[in-house]
């Protein structure tokens, strides 16, 4: 039996975690609800594990989408974590070599060197496995030398800004940094003078013990190995190295389907604990790019709804856009956390019923519903309403007099009763229509209408609509001799991924250039209604980048299809700013007509 | 002694009584709020106002005079849809002070 006290501070530490975890996983899985057991059950053994082992294999340890992001970045992580899975893996097997029993004790590949201190090589290839343990431990020395200048120099990783962090972060990080020089130390000074090392550890050895005595100092360092090690792994549970087992688990329940609504608090845990305060969220947010206003941002955010802390600014300074979920190498669905703390920092006010008196409408086939935004861009409703008219389409305008809300914005504020009051009143107006298709020009409407309305008819953006409309030959059009670039709203874009369709439309009637912020990249105009604590300067700020960012000024027309970017853009926007349906039915003017559009554009770009 | 008139009670405007701090509580939280010239834009477009008796002018107004009782009453009518946001002229961030005036609805 090897012992030597100088294992205690390892093996408690061990222990430690291993308990911590078993015991959280256990009460993550009774907290499940009983569907979400049961599909658990089902899943074990089919191809879900395998899935979720793969996804495992390439997230946690390699890091692929974070190499995606950024490969410096990509590097420093994946060093770090595959490198120390692989330390662990080979290390073990080595051990074996050595002393084949199957009932080693946890600490004894750890220690290996000091354990053996012989020289002799048991089988041929032992002296690979020295070689490849030494490898593997250089690569990770370089991962965590990349950390440590990242902590002092971000923009070496062409990074504006890294996460900043609280003492609890701070002790299993300077830990962390400290695990493998102490290995590297420990296992060279041994190697000194036992001679059992590899090409790294030999060669630093020899040279070390020829300044350093074997009493006390192999000793010493392996006694700091051994601390670092416990200590990193006693307060792993309070830091966001949490991560490291919560994401295990994350990827293994999310492949078994179990919903991470934030009705169930415990299993929301898992989510919020697989965060790993990257800081890949920071960059990517345009309050902190363009507007700079810092510690708002997702890394932030929750590790305020980790710890139960309630921030108003935190919570309510989001412009919910999204690209923060999307940009997540773990996947993290942000918005759902705002949104849930929001409903717990208002009281609910309900709106009265009897309010809504609804005049039922006439009935008709395809039913048109605005919008509160297309009322206050009218261009864009009377665009709608020529194209409609030219389709010859029975469509009757759903909210033309006394629009309702269709509730999306109370319940980005958190007011999830008034939503729903809003809710039921619009959807007697729509049901009083007895509509078979519902168009909307507004992507807020469009989304609480699929997400919570539960409506049994097609429910379609006009982009799509007019698509169809021109696929099925309704529509008499000419192309226009400009040229455009399209800006995703948030809202449709990573909202409901309507991505095609808008293209698809805007290739038949003007000349699309493409550009680098588009599809899931697409930027925020600034204006989102979730958005609350912004000044208008700093609303200034994000829009006029986003404006530089998609080099709008090189273009006759900005094309989007919310008329809140609209409005927002055109604001600032050197040249014209468009919806969709308006450059349809500027295509569906005669020739001459187009001209004189044409010729008033480029003359508003002279100017 | 009468002077052949006398103040009518209804006409006093008593100082004493007169509570303006939630007025100043939202000018500092939300600086916009003093950018406000009580035009009334966002009552002309409000949706709300075509179902209801709401005007947003109103509420702003009886705040700035101490009606703080009176606006909460009031701003439970609005449905946040935000139209106002965008058409104000002074660039009122008026979302954000109708949920620190609903907030305050709360705390009583």
């Amino acid at each position: 039996m090897h012992f030597h006290p100088f294992v205690l501070p390892f093996l408690l530490g061990l222990i430690f975690i291993v308990v911590f975890f078993v015991v959280k996983i256990i009460y993550w899985y009774q907290n499940l609800l009983i569907e979400e057991k049961i599909k658990f059950k089902q899943s074990v053994f089919t191809v879900k594990t395998w899935l979720a082992i793969k996804e495992v294999f390439f997230e946690s340890l390699l890091h692929r989408k974070v190499f995606k992001i950024n490969p410096l970045l990509g590097y420093m992580h994946s060093s770090i974590a595959f490198g120390w899975f692989l330390l662990i893996v080979i290390g073990n097997l080595e051990s074996r070599l050595y002393h084949p029993s199957d009932l080693n004790p946890p600490y004894y590949p750890i220690f290996l060197s000091y354990f053996d201190k012989s020289s002799h090589e048991v089988y041929w290839f032992a002296g690979i496995f020295k070689f490849v343990m030494n490898l593997l431990l250089l690569i990770i020395l370089t991962g965590v030398s990349l950390a440590v200048i990242k902590r002092f120099y971000a923009k070496l990783f062409s990074m504006k800004k890294t996460s900043s962090l609280k003492w609890s972060d701070k002790i299993p990080l300077y830990a962390l940094w400290l695990i493998f020089p102490f290995r590297l130390l420990a296992e060279s000074v041994s190697a000194g003078y036992y001679h059992n090392g590899g090409f790294l550890t030999n060669s630093l050895g020899s040279v070390l013990s020829s300044f350093i005595p074997e009493y006390p100092f192999v000793e010493m360092f392996y006694w700091l190995y051994s601390i670092s090690l416990g200590i990193f792994f006693i307060s792993l549970p309070w830091s966001r190295y949490m991560h490291i087992p919560s994401e295990v688990v994350f990827i293994f329940f999310r492949n078994y389907g179990v919903d991470f609504s934030p009705a169930n608090k415990a299993v929301n845990e898992v989510e919020v604990l697989s965060c790993s305060r990257c800081g890949i969220c920071i960059d990517t947010c345009q309050i902190m790019s363009s507007a700079r206003v810092n510690h708002i941002q997702a890394v932030y955010f929750l590790r305020g709804v980790r710890e139960k802390k309630y921030d108003e600014n935190k919570t309510f300074n989001c412009l919910m856009c999204g690209r923060c979920s999307n940009i997540c190498p773990v996947g993290i669905d942000v918005n759902k956390y705002r949104l849930s703390q929001r409903i717990e920092a208002n009281m609910q006010i309900d709106l009265p019923a009897d309010k809504f008196k609804i005049n039922p409408l006439e009935k008709a086939k395809v039913g048109y519903f605005a919008g509160c935004m297309t009322h206050l861009t009218p261009s864009v409703k009377e665009a709608m309403i020529q194209i409609l008219n030219q389709s010859g389409s029975n469509w009757i305008f759903l909210d033309e007099k006394s629009g309702i809300c269709c509730g999306r914005p109370a319940k980005l504020a958190g007011l999830t009763s008034k939503a729903v009051s809003l809710q039921n009143a619009l959807k007697e107006l729509i049901a009083s229509a007895e509509i078979q298709q519902l168009v909307t020009s507004c992507p807020i409407c469009l989304k609480t209408f699929r997400e919570d309305y539960k409506l049994s008819i097609p429910v379609d953006h006009h982009s799509v609509f007019i698509n169809q409309l021109i696929k099925d030959k309704k529509l008499i059009y000419s192309r226009l001799n400009l040229n455009a670039v399209y800006h995703d709203p948030c809202e449709m874009g990573r909202g409901l991924g309507i991505y095609d369709e808008p293209r698809e439309l805007l290739y038949k009637v003007i000349q699309l250039r493409n550009h680098q912020y588009e599809k899931d990249n697409a930027l925020c105009c600034g204006g989102s209604l979730a958005g609350f604590r912004l000044t208008n300067q700093e609303k200034e700020l994000i829009t006029k980048d986003a404006l530089e960012k998609m080099n709008v000024a090189d273009m006759n027309i900005l094309a989007t299809s919310c008329p809140m970017c609209k409005k927002t853009f055109a604001r600032y926007a050197g040249n014209k700013v468009s919806d969709i349906a308006e450059i349809v039915a500027m295509a569906m003017k005669t020739k001459e007509e187009q001209k004189h559009i044409s010729e008033q554009i480029s003359i508003k770009e002279l100017l | 002694m009468k002077f052949g008139f006398e103040i009518l009670k209804d006409r006093q405007i008593d100082f004493d009584k007169l509570d303006r701090s939630f007025s100043f509580y939202l000018r500092e939280s939300e600086p916009s709020f003093r950018l406000c010239i009580f035009c009334g834009t966002c009552a002309s477009g409000c949706s709300a106002a075509k179902f209801d008796n709401f005007s947003l002018k109103n509420v702003f107004l009886l705040i700035n005079r101490g009606f703080t009782e009176q606006a909460t009453d009031e701003i439970k009518k609005c449905w946040l849809c935000g139209k106002c946001v965008l058409s104000c002229p002074r660039g009122v961030n008026t979302r954000q002070l109708i949920l620190k005036i609903m907030q305050k609805t709360d705390n009583k």
